[in-house]
C-alpha cells in the first residue's frame, strides 16, 4: 500500500494496485440484507436492489416488524426479525452478505462495483460511496478515518461536491453502514452488527471489529448508494457517541483500553463543556446519558468483547494505522471556536478559506505546544482533576453555593471564623463569579481555575514573549519556567493558591501594558479597558501586584532600550481602572494592614535554581547583543527585585506584599529564560565566544525551565498535599439535624487552614464543620467574640476549665482539632466534656454539651445556610445566633453577650448588610461590566 | 555602558535579596511543667479521688470559697456520670455536704466544680473508730509520687486511682519498699476507664513491707490517685501534692501518734535534707540530718522533737515527695506537707466533724512576728467574727476549734505562713492539709 493523503493532510492509505494485473472473477454470491430502520423507505429501496446489475441470490429483510413484514411477504421474500435470525438464515451457497439501509438507494451497479472492488483488493469489508438523496451530487461518506477514541474525522467539507476526487478504493477506518459488502464467513464469526448501536456506530464497531479479525475495510467508491440519512434521525447523538464508547471497549487490548478510556472520559467532558457554550446546549446531559448508557449495557459489552477476542487475529495497532492523530472532538471544537472567534470563516460558500485555515492550524507547531501543554496539565493537575482542590493553606474548596458568596462579598456577613461584616478578600469575588458563570459548580471551578490558571500562564508567557519577537522555543521554555519556577513552586506548596493564579494572570497583565498602542481611538479605548480587565484579574488574586504591569513597563524603559515611555503613560491610567475592581476590600483596609497583615513566606529557592538564574543572566549579559541585554535586565530586574519583595518575611512585611514579590519573580524569571534560550537560538553561527554564551545562557535557563518536572509527580500542580479535606469529614458525618456546627482547628500557624490567631503557644482558627472553605480563608479583625474566645483559650490552656466543651459549646463550635501538639492539646488532657475520637488523621475530640451555632429561645437549633439561619417558621422567641454581634442582624436585635439574639421572621434570619461595603462593591461590578464592554468593543482582531 | 549598568543593578538587587533575613522560626514548647503535680492552689475545680459512703461510713465533701460560687458535684461510675449534685454558697462561706445524701454506693470519687475561684474542696470520712481525710488536688498530672504507705500485717494499704475524664487511662505503678524497687507486673499497664476508677489493693502484691512508696506513671489518659491506709478500725487518706526542696508540717503530733515523715526522691540523684523543729517558743534549726537516695524514699520518726504543739520544716537539697504519717495503737492519719507558704489558706472541713475535736494549725517559718487572723464558715457564710492568733517569727500554734456546725475555715495574714488542720476521737484521728490561695 501507498500513502494517500486527503486534501485536509489525513493519512489513509490505498491498496498497491500494481500487483493486481487480472481483475479477478466476480464470482461471489450474494446474500442482500436490507435493515429496516425506518419503514417508510423500505419499498424504494427494494426495488433499488432487484434493478441491481449484479443479481443478488437472496434477499432478506430484517426488522422493522409488521408493515416490514407485510412488504416482504408480498414481494416474497423473506423476513427476519432481528439479527441473530438473518445469520441463521444465510444460504450456504452465499459467499458475501450485502447489508443495505432501507433509507439507502444502491445506483443500478453499486452492487457490481462493490463486488469488483472488494474481490480485487481481498477485502472482506466493503463500503459504497454514499451521496445524499436530496442532493445526490453531494458527498456523504466515502468511508472515514477515527481518531484512537473511534471518533469518526470524514475529512469532508459541510456539503462537499462529489467530483469523483476520492473515486480510488483505498483501505478506511470504518464505512458507514448503509451499504456494506462483507464475507458471509467474516460476518457470521463477527456475529452480524450490533443491535444496540446507531447506525454510525454500528458501521463503526462492525468495520474495527472485522479489521481486529483479520479482515481488510475499504471503500470502493465507483459503488454509488444514495442514502436520505433517515436511520439516523429517530436517533439521539449522544447513542451515537455512546455507541462509539462500546465499540472502543470492544475491539482494544487491556493496555489500549488503560489510556484511551481515561482520556476518552477527560476529553469527552472537556468537549461536552465546551459544547454546552458553542451550540449544544445538552452536551453535559448526553454525556451522563451515555455513561449511564455504556454502564448498563457493560455486561454485554463484555461478551462482545470475549466473542471477538476467540476470533482476534490483528492487534491494536493495525487499528491505529488507519486513525488520524489526537482528537477529532478537540479539533471540532478548536474548529468551532475558531468559526466563533474568525468572523470571516463563517461566511457560507468560503470553502478554500476553511481547508486553508485548517491546513494552517494543523501544520502551525503551536498545534503541538497546545495539545503537548494539555498532555502537561492533564498530568500535572490529575490529582485536582480527579478530586477536585486540596485543602491546605490558602488552598481550600469552593463552597456549593456561588451566589451565597458573592452576597457575602457585596456587603453582607463575613462567615469566616465567628463572622464579621468586614470585606473579603478580592480573590473570593474573583471565585465565586468563575463558579457562578459555572452554574455554580465548585469543583469544576476550583479545576478550572487551578489547572486553567497554569494554562492561562502557560499561553500569557507564549503571548508576551512573542510579543518581545522571541522565538518558539525561547517563548515554550519561558512559559515552563513560569510554571515550574522556583517562585511559583515555593508559592504554590505553600498553599498560596490565590498567589498561584495571580502568577498564571501575570503575563496577560504585563503584555497587555507592552502591546503595541493602537491608532484607532475606539482600539485605544478597548485597549486600556483590557489592559485594565487583565491587571485587575492579577490583582483581584494578588492585590499589591496591581502595580506590576507599571513597575514592568518602568523597568523596561530604565534597562531596555528603545522601550517606549509611553508604555508608562499607558500603565498608570490602566493601574488605577484595575485598582478599582479591588473594592469594598480596598475600602475597608489601612496601608499597615495592607502591607503587614497575613503570614508571609520566605522565599528560599533551591541552589539549582539559583545556579540556573545566575547562569542565564550572567552568560545572557556578557554574551547576548543590546535587545537580549534588554530582556534580560528587564526580566532580571522583575526576577530579583520580586526575590527580595519575598523575602521581607524577616522584615515584618506581610502576606500581600511577598505575593506580588513571587509574582514579580515568577514572571521575570521567566523572561530571563526566554531571552537567554533566545539568544542560544539566535546566535548559533555566531562567533565562537558568543555562541559559547549563548549556549551557557540557554542551559542555564533550561536548568530553572526543568524546575516544571517536579510539578509532575504529585499532580497537584505544586500545591500541598490535601490536609483539611478528607481529614475533616467526619464532621458532617457527626453533625445532627440542624447541621454541623463549627471546628477550632489548633496547631501551628502554618498548619491551619488560612489565616489563624494567635495563642499562647499555639495558633487556632475557627472553621465550618462542613470544612473550611475558600472564601473562610482569611480572617477579619478580631471582635467580641474573637476576643472572648481567645480569653477561654487561654483559661483551656492554663488548665482552668475543666469543661471547655461547655465553655466552647456558646461559640457554635463542636470540635477541636489538633493538627500537632501543643499546650493547649496537652491541658485537654484533663477535662470532662471532651471525647477524643479515635482512628481520625489529627487528633479530634468531640464535644459531649450540645452547641450550636444558633438556637431558639425553645431550645431548637437552627440551620446555618451560609451565610444565613434558617429555622422553623412557627419560632417563638429570640434565637441566639453565635456570630459576632452587629445589631444589622436583624430590627429586633439584642446584643447576648459578644453574640446576638434576633426575633426571626419567616424562620430566615439574614445579616441586613453593610452598606459601604455593598455600594462599594456595586460600582466595583459596574466597572468590571463597563470595562469589559469596552474591552470587547474596541477589540482590533489584527492585535492577536 | 547600559550592560554594565544593568549588570550592577541586578547585582545589587541580588545583594539585597542575599541580606533579607529569614523571619523567626516559631517554635511549640510544650509544657513540662504538668509532667509532675504541682502545689494544690485553691482553684476552680477539685478532684477528690476518694470518698464514700456506706452503713458504717460516711464523707463530708467539704468546700471553701471566697466568693458566691455555684458548685457542682459530679460523681462518675463505670463509664457515665452517675450523679451531679448542684449547690449554691455565699462567699465567703463553707459546706460540708454528706455524701450519703447525694449517693450510698461505698466509694464514689466526685468531682467538685466552681463557678468561681479561689474555692477548694476536701473529704473528711468518718465511721466507729473511723476518721481520715484530705484536700482533694485540682491539678492532674502525669506523674504522682506517694509515700509513707505500708503493708505490715492488718495494715491494708489501697491506691485510689481516679480517672474523672472521659479518656481512659493507662498508669504504671512503681513501688519501692525497704528491699528496693519492686517489680510488680500486675502494677504495670493498669488500665482505668474513663469516668471510672480502680482500688489497688497493695496488700494483695506487696505484703509485709514496712515502707512503702508508690510512684504512678501515667502513660495515656490523666488520673488523680489517693492513698487509703488502714489501721485497725482507721483510716488515713492523702495524695501528692508535687515537688519540692522546702516542706512545712505545721501539723506533726496530735494525741498519742508517733508521728514520722515519708521523704521520696524520684530524681537520679541522691539528696540530703535538714528537718527544723518550731514549737511555740521558736525554732530548732537543723535538729536531724538524713539522706535519701536516687529514686529511693527515707523515713524518719518526728516524734517527741519537742514538747507540746510543735512543726517540722524539711529543706532538701533537691526535689523530694513529702508526707507526714502519724500511728498509734488502731489509729492511722497522714497528710501530706505544705509546698510552700501563703498569706491566705483555706481550711475545708476543719471543723465540720461534730464530734471529733478539731484543731487549726498554724507555722510561721519567717523572721517576722505575723498575726493570723481565721474566719470559721458554713453554709450560710461567716459564723462570728473572726479570731486572730500571733504567730512570733519561727513559731507554730495550734488552735482548737470548739465551735459546732463549721464546715471550713479561711486563714490569713499579712505575711506568708502555713496552715493545716487535724480531727480527733478517742479512737481516731485526721490530719488535712490546708490549701494555699494563690496572690
Amino acid at each position: 500500500m501507498s500513502p494517500f493523503a486527503l486534501h485536509n493532510g489525513t493519512l489513509m492509505s490505498i491498496p498497491d494496485q500494481s500487483k493486481a494485473t487480472v481483475a479477478p472473477a466476480t464470482s461471489a454470491v450474494i446474500a442482500a440484507a436490507v435493515m429496516v430502520r425506518n419503514e417508510s423507505q423500505l419499498e424504494a429501496a427494494l426495488d433499488a436492489l432487484a434493478r441491481q446489475s449484479y443479481e443478488t441470490a437472496y434477499t432478506t429483510v430484517v426488522g422493522g416488524g409488521e408493515p416490514a413484514q407485510k412488504v416482504a411477504r408480498r414481494r416474497a421474500i423473506s423476513w427476519v426479525s432481528d439479527m441473530q435470525g438473518l445469520i441463521a438464515g444465510l444460504p450456504a451457497a452465499a459467499t458475501h452478505v450485502w447489508l443495505v439501509h432501507d433509507d439507502a438507494s444502491p445506483r443500478k451497479d453499486a452492487l457490481a462495483a462493490l463486488v469488483e472492488g472488494a474481490q480485487r483488493v481481498e477485502a472482506s469489508v466493503a463500503g459504497s460511496k454514499l451521496l445524499r438523496t436530496d442532493h445526490p451530487g453531494m458527498l456523504e461518506s466515502v468511508g472515514a478515518a477515527t481518531d484512537v477514541f473511534l471518533v469518526p474525522y470524514s475529512g469532508l467539507d459541510s456539503e462537499e461536491m462529489d467530483q469523483e476526487q476520492y473515486d480510488v478504493v483505498r483501505d478506511v477506518a470504518f464505512v458507514f453502514g448503509a451499504s456494506t459488502l462483507i464475507r458471509k464467513d467474516l460476518f457470521k464469526g463477527l456475529g452480524g452488527t450490533d443491535p444496540l448501536l446507531a447506525p454510525q456506530a454500528a458501521g463503526i464497531d462492525l468495520s474495527y471489529r472485522a479489521r481486529a479479525a483479520g479482515g481488510r475495510v475499504v471503500v470502493v467508491p465507483s459503488s454509488e448508494v444514495l442514502h436520505a440519512s433517515l436511520c439516523s434521525e429517530k436517533t439521539p447523538l449522544w447513542r451515537e457517541e455512546a455507541g462509539r464508547f462500546r465499540a472502543l471497549l470492544k475491539v482494544y487490548s487491556p493496555v489500549t483500553l488503560g489510556w484511551t478510556v481515561p482520556l476518552s472520559a477527560v476529553i469527552g467532558l472537556l468537549y461536552s463543556f465546551a459544547m454546552t457554550f458553542l451550540g449544544r446546549k445538552r452536551a453535559l446531559v448526553d454525556l451522563v446519558l451515555g455513561w449511564g448508557w455504556n454502564l448498563y449495557h457493560l455486561p454485554s459489552t463484555l461478551a462482545g468483547r470475549r466473542r471477538l477476542h476467540r476470533s482476534r487475529m490483528a492487534g491494536d495497532e493495525e487499528l491505529f494505522r488507519y486513525q488520524v492523530r489526537g482528537s477529532a472532538l478537540i479539533r471540532e471544537l478548536s474548529d468551532r471556536f475558531s468559526s466563533k472567534v474568525l468572523l470571516e470563516d463563517q461566511l457560507a460558500g468560503r470553502l478554500s478559506g476553511i481547508i486553508e485555515r485548517r491546513r494552517a492550524f494543523w501544520h502551525e507547531p503551536g498545534f503541538y505546544a497546545v495539545l503537548t501543554a494539555l498532555v502537561f496539565l492533564l498530568i500535572a493537575g490529575r490529582e485536582i482533576v480527579a478530586d477536585g482542590l486540596p485543602a491546605a493553606g490558602l488552598a481550600l474548596p469552593l463552597p456549593d453555593s456561588a451566589w451565597a458568596t458573592l452576597r457575602s462579598y457585596a456587603g453582607g456577613w463575613n462567615t469566616s471564623g465567628l463572622g464579621s461584616p468586614a470585606p473579603l478578600h478580592p480573590s473570593i469575588g474573583a471565585t465565586a463569579l468563575v463558579q457562578l458563570l459555572l452554574v455554580s459548580h465548585a469543583n469544576l471551578a476550583e479545576i478550572l481555575l487551578s489547572v486553567g490558571a497554569v494554562g492561562v500562564g502557560l499561553v500569557g508567557t507564549v503571548r508576551l514573549l512573542r510579543r518581545m519577537e522571541m522565538g518558539p522555543l525561547a517563548r515554550y521554555a519561558a512559559a515552563l519556567a513560569l510554571a515550574g519556577g522556583p517562585a511559583t513552586r515555593a508559592l504554590a506548596g505553600s498553599g498560596d493558591w490565590p498567589g498561584m493564579i495571580a502568577i498564571g494572570l501575570a503575563p496577560w497583565a504585563v503584555e497587555s501594558v507592552v502591546a503595541p498602542w493602537p491608532v484607532v481611538l475606539r482600539e485605544k479605548i478597548g485597549y486600556l479597558a483590557r489592559a485594565a480587565l487583565a491587571t485587575g484579574a492579577l490583582a483581584a488574586f494578588a492585590p499589591v501586584a496591581v502595580l506590576l504591569p507599571l513597575a514592568a513597563v518602568i523597568v523596561r524603559v530604565l534597562v531596555a532600550e528603545g522601550a517606549p515611555w509611553s508604555a508608562v503613560a499607558r500603565a498608570v491610567p490602566v493601574t488605577i481602572l484595575a485598582v478599582s475592581l479591588l473594592f469594598p476590600w480596598l475600602y475597608r483596609i489601612s496601608v499597615d494592614q495592607l502591607l503587614s497583615h497575613g503570614e508571609s513566606l520566605y522565599f528560599n529557592p533551591s541552589l539549582w535554581a539559583i545556579a540556573g538564574f545566575a547562569v542565564a543572566t550572567v552568560f545572557g549579559l556578557m554574551a547576548g547583543d543590546r535587545r537580549t541585554v534588554g530582556f534580560i535586565g528587564w526580566g532580571g530586574t522583575l526576577a530579583v527585585g520580586g526575590s527580595w519583595l519575598a523575602r521581607t518575611a524577616g522584615l515584618g512585611v506581610g502576606r500581600e506584599p511577598t505575593v506580588a514579590g513571587y509574582v514579580a519573580a515568577a514572571v521575570g524569571t521567566a523572561i530571563v529564560v526566554g531571552a537567554a534560550i533566545d539568544l542560544s537560538a539566535r546566535f548559533s553561527d555566531a562567533r565562537l565566544w558568543r555562541v559559547i554564551g549563548g549556549r551557557g545562557a540557554a542551559l542555564g535557563g533550561l536548568i530553572v525551565a526543568a524546575g516544571v518536572v517536579l510539578l509532575l509527580p504529585s499532580g497537584r500542580l505544586g500545591l500541598p498535599e490535601d490536609r483539611f479535606g478528607s481529614q475533616l469529614e467526619f464532621a458532617a458525618a457527626r453533625s445532627l439535624d440542624h447541621g454541623a456546627d463549627r471546628i477550632l482547628m489548633v496547631g501551628a500557624a502554618g498548619e491551619l487552614p488560612g489565616e489563624s490567631r494567635a495563642g499562647t503557644g499555639f495558633s487556632y482558627r475557627v472553621v465550618s464543620g462542613t470544612g473550611p472553605i475558600f472564601p473562610e480563608a482569611w480572617l477579619g479583625a478580631p471582635r467580641q467574640g474573637d476576643v472572648a474566645l481567645e480569653e477561654v483559650l487561654e483559661r483551656i490552656g492554663a488548665g482552668l476549665e475543666l469543661r471547655p466543651g461547655q465553655s466552647l459549646a456558646s461559640f457554635g463550635i463542636r470540635w477541636i482539632v489538633f493538627t500537632g501538639p501543643n499546650p493547649l492539646e496537652v491541658a485537654l488532657e484533663s477535662q470532662l466534656d471532651l471525647r477524643q475520637l479515635p482512628g481520625l488523621d489529627y487528633t479530634t475530640f468531640e464535644s459531649e454539651v450540645f452547641g450550636a451555632r444558633a438556637v431558639g429561645a425553645d431550645g431548637i437549633p437552627w440551620t446555618w445556610e451560609r451565610p444565613d439561619y434558617v429555622g422553623a417558621g412557627t419560632a417563638l422567641g429570640p434565637v441566639y445566633v453565635a456570630e459576632n454581634q452587629d445589631r444589622r442582624w436583624g430590627e429586633d436585635w439584642m446584643a447576648s453577650g459578644w453574640a446576638n439574639e434576633v426575633v426571626p421572621s419567616n424562620g430566615r434570619i439574614t445579616f441586613g448588610g453593610d452598606e459601604p461595603n455593598r455600594n462599594w462593591a456595586l460600582a466595583a461590578a459596574g466597572v468590571l461590566a463597563v470595562l469589559a464592554a469596552l474591552g470587547i468593543v474596541g477589540f482590533d482582531r489584527k492585535a492577536l | 555602558m547600559r550592560r554594565a549598568l544593568v549588570a550592577v543593578l541586578i547585582g545589587v538587587l541580588a545583594v539585597a535579596v542575599w541580606l533579607a533575613p529569614a523571619p523567626e522560626p516559631v517554635t511549640v514548647e510544650l509544657p513540662v511543667t504538668t509532667a509532675t503535680a504541682g502545689p494544690v492552689v485553691a482553684s476552680n475545680f477539685s478532684n477528690c479521688a476518694w470518698a464514700i459512703a456506706d452503713d458504717t461510713r460516711e464523707t463530708l465533701m467539704s468546700i471553701v470559697t471566697l466568693s458566691d460560687v455555684e458548685v457542682q458535684l459530679t460523681f462518675p461510675v463505670a463509664g457515665e456520670i452517675r450523679e451531679t449534685y448542684p449547690e449554691s454558697l455565699p462567699g465567703p462561706g463553707a459546706s460540708a455536704i454528706p455524701l450519703s445524701t447525694i449517693l450510698s454506693l461505698g466509694v464514689s470519687p466526685a468531682v467538685v466544680e466552681f463557678s468561681d475561684s479561689p474555692a477548694a474542696a476536701g473529704v473528711i470520712a468518718e465511721g466507729e473508730g473511723s476518721l481520715a481525710g484530705d484536700l482533694c488536688p485540682s491539678s492532674a498530672s502525669k506523674v504522682w509520687v506517694l509515700p509513707g504507705g505500708t503493708t505490715v500485717q492488718d495494715r491494708p494499704l489501697d491506691l485510689q486511682l481516679f480517672n474523672p475524664f472521659p479518656e481512659d487511662a493507662l498508669v504504671t505503678v512503681e513501688a519501692i519498699s525497704e528491699e528496693g524497687f519492686e517489680p510488680v507486673p500486675d502494677l504495670e499497664r493498669v488500665s482505668i476507664p474513663g469516668r471510672s476508677w480502680r482500688t489497688l489493693a497493695l496488700g494483695d502484691v506487696l505484703p509485709f513491707r514496712q515502707r512503702l512508696s508508690v510512684t504512678v506513671r501515667t502513660e495515656q489518659g490523666r488520673i488523680i490517685p489517693a492513698m487509703v491506709q488502714t489501721n485497725g478500725t482507721d483510716q488515713a487518706i492523702w495524695t501528692d501534692v508535687g515537688r519540692s526542696e522546702v516542706w512545712e508540717f505545721p501539723l506533726v503530733a496530735v494525741g498519742e501518734l508517733q508521728p514520722f515523715l515519708a521523704i521520696a526522691n524520684a530524681g537520679p540523684l541522691e539528696v540530703t535534707y535538714t528537718l527544723d523543729v518550731f514549737t511555740a517558743d521558736g525554732p530548732v534549726e537543723s535538729a536531724v540530718e538524713g539522706l535519701v537516695p536516687a529514686e529511693g524514699h527515707d523515713r524518719i520518726s518526728v516524734a517527741g522533737l519537742a514538747d507540746g504543739a510543735y512543726a517540722v520544716r524539711l529543706r532538701a537539697d533537691g526535689p523530694v515527695s513529702a508526707v507526714v504519717v502519724g500511728e498509734g495503737e488502731g489509729q492511722v492519719a497522714a497528710t501530706s506537707g505544705a509546698p510552700l507558704t501563703a498569706r491566705q489558706w483555706m481550711l475545708p472541713g476543719a471543723g465540720a466533724n461534730s464530734s471529733a475535736q478539731s484543731s487549726l494549725w498554724f507555722l510561721n517559718t519567717g523572721a517576722d512576728s505575723i498575726t493570723v487572723t481565721y474566719q470559721l464558715l458554713d453554709a450560710g457564710g461567716t459564723v462570728d467574727l473572726p479570731s486572730k492568733v500571733a504567730l512570733p517569727a519561727g513559731t507554730v500554734r495550734r488552735v482548737p476549734l470548739d465551735q459546732i456546725g463549721v464546715s471550713g475555715v479561711i486563714a490569713e495574714s499579712t505575711g506568708l505562713f502555713s496552715a493545716a488542720w487535724s480531727a480527733e476521737t478517742e479512737l481516731a484521728t485526721a490530719y488535712a492539709s490546708g490549701i494555699p490561695v494563690g496572690e
